[in-house]
């Protein structure tokens, strides 16, 4: 045989050596591609799965507490305006009384009444207010 | 015979590098998308325990219903006591 063959063989040889080792790595990345892509989507289902009913659980809540608010908001102004008239008539008394009050600032007369004494403190503690009269314990 | 020669030479000198080129620009962008599939991989891998809370969520639901409903009772009672 001719060394030109000989030559020629080779290097035919390794042209499909070259080839064929090329082509396989190729084969070996994409199936190891492939085996990640099927991990990937098994994983994106699965989260796409526990994520679907996440939006109309959300609504809901949203909605719940919308209505809490509501709830919350509509009750605050019925309190508001239950106690209004309330005030304006305890407002007019505690006017009055401030009037009365600065006439017998001190300095501004003269003072009618003895000091209390340690025996009117007591008679105080003794003798609960009438009952009917308020809101303390003696009233329940 | 010269010829054969001149063809050996040829091919050896031009026609395997460039199979060689050619095949290793179809590799490189392989190679690169098999390293992207990884990192894929690893850091989808984290993405579903970050999703775990997701399940409270209907425990949430039933507590905020139950929030609405202590809230009413709440209401109610501040009228009455105002």
């Amino acid at each position: 045989m001719d060394p030109a063959h000989v030559v020629f063989l080779i290097g035919v040889t390794l042209t499909i050596v070259a080839i064929a080792g090329y082509l396989i790595a190729i084969a070996v990345i994409l199936k190891r591609v492939v085996n990640r892509l099927v991990t990937i989507l098994g994983a994106v289902e699965a989260v796409t799965e526990t994520a679907q009913p996440v939006g109309a659980i959300i609504d809901e809540i949203n909605r719940d507490l919308d209505a809490g608010r509501k709830l919350m908001e509509n009750g605050v102004t019925r309190l508001e305006e239950s106690r209004e008239p309330a005030r304006a008539t305890a407002d007019e008394p505690a006017r009055h009384a401030a009037d009365r009050h600065a006439s017998e600032a001190p300095g501004s007369g003269t003072a009618t009444a003895a000091p209390p004494t340690d025996a009117d403190a007591d008679a105080d503690e003794a003798s609960p207010p009438p009952r009917g009269t308020g809101r303390g314990w003696w009233n329940r | 015979m010269t010829l054969l020669w001149i063809g050996n030479v040829i091919f050896l000198a031009v026609v395997i590098p460039v199979v060689v080129i050619i095949l290793r620009r179809v590799v490189t962008p392989a190679t690169e998308i098999q390293t992207y599939a990884d990192d894929i991989t690893e850091h989808g891998a984290q993405f579903a325990p970050h999703l775990g809370a997701l399940g409270d969520l209907a425990t949430t639901r039933d507590l905020v219903k139950q929030v609405n409903a202590d809230l009413e009772r709440y209401v109610r009672a501040l009228e009455r006591i105002g």
